[in-house]
């Protein structure tokens, strides 16, 4: 037997007037319906909408859980309307409150403007073209073992809800976050084994890891895939995208050195962007200063390692002496690429005297510390 | 609507038809501006719900002659020939194209793409990706598109009008939804993508967003809509909600079962059992159910379909999304328990009537995808050569526009009465008043096509179905809204889309009226047998001064005659 129950449905509304004279703040309002065990949210909306309120205005169409039309927040959470049934969401005093999806702007009562979310997914290029491909070329399916496509089963399942973007704290806080449905569209794109030549992906791996509105936003909440109807996991999306946008990041550089179609262009001389340090001798004594420092980074890792009692390294005398061999002439190298680069360097325009103070100050102690410490380990403390 | 928005290429709805057209169009001429206009984001189309997968001639050991002898003996050899050549020629380029761009399709174990059986189909054609194709191909077509600038998108517009001018398609009105503003397009060529009518019946697997706009649009152009009586019913919907179960879910070896818990399929299609085509196993179910072996269920007579005995790891692998809406729509897992379905309509075979470049005889004016018939599918569709359709007459479409504006030096002038005629119509509209609600006038519009043009038709039903559509458009007149906001009144848009419904429900009970024969999908009770002598023809109907008007046109034969 079907039992039914009253339900007291609390819906937030919100209208505004197409000349925008007479924004009214939402509000909630109550409508009440009798409804079975088998009515879906989305089931009782349209019940209302027929029978107390034609102005209740809120989006579906499938009603069978994948277009992805009716998300919205049901008692906090955001669902697809369709795929929850009242029975199963009712609170103890007998109410269900439907709120539209958040972080977005409401256009009307439950519908929301998406635009925002879409356009970053458009952002992210989630396309291909393949390189090495002429027209004339008759078009042929590129393989793909099960295996490799298991890659992105979860990432091609995302219907574009949005229901991750209302879940996303970070993309509430900072609309510039590019968010959790268009990070796992790049990542269904990055992981993709038929994307490997495409010529978009240096393009969308530079996009995904800028600083202005990559990924590194997302602080790994994970309400993105608490919420997700289709099980995609966007937080895993993510993580692994940060992974390859990490590495990205490391070897883009390098990179442009190695990765030149020719042996011709591969020197560094007749590569304009791998060669930068070669173009007169100021870059070559910027390249030689960068350079010097990494050697005195390794040496002070070195150094912190060797600090515990006894030192670790203690039976390795050659290699001992060879670090720090390698530490003082990047020391000397550093020192002096810096003051040769130092002297060219015009001075910025106005920079204020505390500013030019405490560059002074900071150097002097740094490069104080730095001689102390090396010159305390090669010949003892004095 | 002071301004007009010029564009070359109108293409009005965003599925996979419309969005392959769009894809099309600006491959074959990236100079073009194109427009996609839809209802609804292209990505709530109702291509997402497609779920068996896509036709089309990819193994070695198949053919296309058998992929077309296939089809047209499902069509009860209403299709026509050149039309199905020309389809299953394509196909398969589709299929790699679509993976080209992304399509995730399911594989072989050697990384090929791998291939399902299906109903009526003699060899393992049909591409899958799980059992969600259709939402997989509509996402590959629409993150292509995003490629495009020259695709301009109009997401949630609404078209109420195509307008003409001298026998030529000149540009449409639109409602924008978000605004409520009406606005005007002038275009060299307009594509109809709007997919079909199931909306217009109560219990259908369709989205409430198919609501034969485009049909209703054409025939109010003056074009001709063709077989419009042909409509598929699926055999297996979910019990409760019509929700689709797809035929992969028997092509994987599911078994239908009556209430003995017998195959009862053995005594209907012993050879070909549940993977016969669509039309004969719905006419199968309801025999069992009238001979006393359905099953009650609180939602009608149903049979079982059993997919016990394919175990756990082939439902997750194959038919998840089978797995998923039974779960939450009937409360049955599948992978221990039987579901419970039955007929529920599903496609629309009909449509606007268009030639072999997707042209209709309006200058201009093309359409793709289930709006059109070619017709391909003749009197029953074959399971997966729907999708197929949508790509091929999809690109077919987008390359003979473009090809088309070519030709066209510049935009044509809208006349200005027609625009005044019409936004003064809809502001009319906007605020009627009266007793009448849109929500009960559809429910009477969905049961009363139930009962006269449902799976079983016979002249006196559709005699009374159509004295009852006559009450239920004087009742239209009456309706009045409750909701006279202009920012997105979905009301208001029922509303209209209620009209095309009507619209295109009195072109189905007046072709099935005059089809006096059994032939498919179309079966009529006071007339079993197949007619060949007198039927084996297309009906056309189109609009004229005094009511519908029905017109004959011949079936194309060109390698397979009739048996």
């Amino acid at each position: 037997m079907a039992t039914t129950l009253k339900i007291t449905f609390k819906i937030k509304r919100y209208k505004k007037t197409a000349d925008e004279k007479f924004l009214k703040a939402p509000y909630f309002e109550n409508f009440k319906l009798e409804v079975d065990k088998n009515t879906t949210v989305l089931e009782a909306l349209k019940k209302l909408k027929a029978l107390e309120d034609g102005s209740l205005t809120f989006r579906s169409a499938c009603e069978m859980g994948m277009c992805g039309s009716c998300g919205m927040i049901v008692n906090g959470k955001p669902v697809l309307a369709c795929s929850i049934y009242c029975h199963d969401v009712i609170k103890k005093d007998k109410t269900i409150t439907i709120e539209p999806l958040q972080n977005m702007p409401i256009i009307k009562d439950l519908v929301t403007d998406i635009d925002d979310p879409l356009n970053k997914m458009r952002s992210v290029m989630p396309y291909w073209d393949q390189k090495s491909k002429t027209n004339n070329e008759p078009k042929k399916a590129c393989p793909q073992t099960p295996k490799e496509k298991a890659r992105i089963d979860e990432a091609t399942g995302c219907i574009k809800c949005m229901l991750c973007y209302s879940a996303c704290p970070v993309y509430g806080q900072d609309k510039n976050f590019i968010g959790p449905g268009a990070g796992t569209l790049a990542y269904r794109y990055e992981a993709d084994s038929r994307g490997i030549n495409s010529t978009e992906k240096q393009q969308r791996l530079d996009k995904i890891t800028s600083e202005e509105n990559g990924i590194w936003g997302c602080s790994f909440v994970g309400d993105c895939s608490s919420v997700c109807p289709k099980q995609v996991d966007p937080a895993k999306a993510l993580q692994l995208l940060k992974i390859k946008g990490s590495i990205h990041a490391a070897i883009k550089p390098l990179k442009k050195i190695f990765t030149c179609t020719s042996l011709n262009s591969s020197l560094p001389i007749n590569n304009p962007t791998a060669s930068w340090w070669l173009q007169n001798k100021t870059t070559l004594g910027y390249f030689l200063r960068e350079l010097s420092a990494i050697g005195i980074t390794l040496w002070a890792i070195f150094y912190v390692l060797n600090l515990s009692f006894p030192p670790l390294f203690t039976n390795l005398q050659s290699l001992t002496n060879f670090i720090f061999w390698f530490g003082f002439i990047s020391a000397l190298g550093h020192s002096i690429s810096w003051f040769w680069v130092g002297l060219k360097i015009t001075t910025p325009p106005s920079p204020s005297k505390s500013f030019l103070f405490l560059k002074f100050t900071g150097l002097i102690s740094g490069w104080i510390l730095i001689s102390y410490l090396l010159i305390s380990n090669l010949y003892g403390k004095f | 609507m002071e301004t007009i928005t010029q564009h070359d290429i109108l293409i009005i709805g965003g599925g996979a038809a419309g969005l392959r057209a769009a894809l099309a169009a600006v491959e074959t001429n990236p100079k073009l501006s194109i427009a996609l206009i839809s209802k609804v984001y292209p990505i709530r189309s109702h291509t997402v719900s497609a779920e068996g997968g896509v036709a089309g001639v990819i193994n070695p050991e198949d053919s296309l002659e058998a992929h077309a002898y296939d089809t047209i003996k499902g069509s009860n050899y209403l299709a026509d020939q050149d039309a199905v050549e020309l389809f299953v020629k394509k196909a398969p380029l589709e299929i790699i194209q679509i993976e080209n761009w992304g399509c995730p399709w399911s594989r072989t174990k050697e990384g090929k793409i791998a291939t399902r059986n299906f109903g009526g189909m003699s060899k393992p054609r049909t591409a899958y990706a799980a059992d969600k194709t259709g939402f997989y191909l509509l996402h590959s077509l629409f993150e292509r598109s995003l490629k495009y600038k020259q695709i301009t998108r109009y997401d949630e517009w609404f078209v109420t009008k195509i307008l003409t001018c001298e026998n030529q398609a000149t540009g449409i009105i639109a409602i924008q939804q978000r605004t409520g503003q009406i606005f005007a397009f002038s275009a060299k060529a307009i594509i109809l993508a709007t997919g079909g009518a199931g909306y217009l019946y109560q219990f259908t697997t369709n989205s409430n967003i198919k609501t034969g706009d485009g049909m209703a649009l054409a025939l109010q152009a003056g074009v001709a809509l063709k077989d419009m009586e042909f409509i598929q019913f699926h055999p297996t919907g979910l019990a409760r909600t019509g929700i689709l179960i797809t035929e992969a879910a028997r092509s994987e070896g599911g078994y239908l079962l009556n209430k003995n818990n017998d195959r009862f399929l053995k005594n209907y299609a012993p050879k070909t059992m549940e993977m016969s085509p669509r039309d004969l196993v719905s006419q199968a179910i309801i025999s069992e159910i009238k001979a006393g072996r359905g099953i009650e269920t609180p939602y009608g007579q149903c049979v079982h379909l059993d997919l016990r005995h394919l175990g756990e790891s082939l439902i997750k692998e194959k038919l998840p999304l089978v797995r998923e809406v039974a779960k939450t729509y009937q409360g049955v897992d599948p992978v221990y328990d039987l579901i419970p379905v039955r007929p529920v309509a599903h496609y629309f075979m009909g449509g606007i009537d268009v030639d072999l470049k997707t042209a209709t005889p309006l200058k201009g004016l093309f359409s793709a995808g289930e709006t059109a018939c070619l017709s391909i599918h003749g009197a029953n569709r074959l399971g997966s050569n729907s999708l197929a359709e949508c790509l091929v007459f999809g690109n077919i479409a987008g390359k003979t526009t473009a090809k088309f504006v070519d030709t066209q030096p510049q935009n044509p002038t809208l006349d200005q009465t027609q625009l005044k005629k019409e936004s003064d119509r809809l502001a009319k509209l906007r605020s009627v008043s009266g007793p009448e609600r849109v929500a009960p006038l559809k429910k009477d519009l969905g049961e009363m096509m139930e009962q006269a043009a449902g799976l079983i038709r016979d002249k006196k039903n559709l005699e009374i179905g159509l004295t009852k559509l006559t009450k239920l458009k004087q009742r239209y007149q009456k309706i009045g809204l409750s909701d006279h906001e202009e920012i997105f009144n979905t009301e208001f848009l029922a509303y209209l889309e209620l009209s095309n419904l009507l619209d295109v429900a009195e072109t189905i009970l007046i072709s099935a009226l005059a089809r006096e024969e059994s032939r498919g999908a179309h079966f009529r009770t006071d007339f079993p047998k197949q007619n060949n002598r007198q039927f084996h023809h297309h009906h056309l109907i189109t609009r004229a001064p005094d009511g519908l008007k029905i017109s004959l046109k011949p079936v194309t034969i060109t390698k397979w005659p009739l048996p």
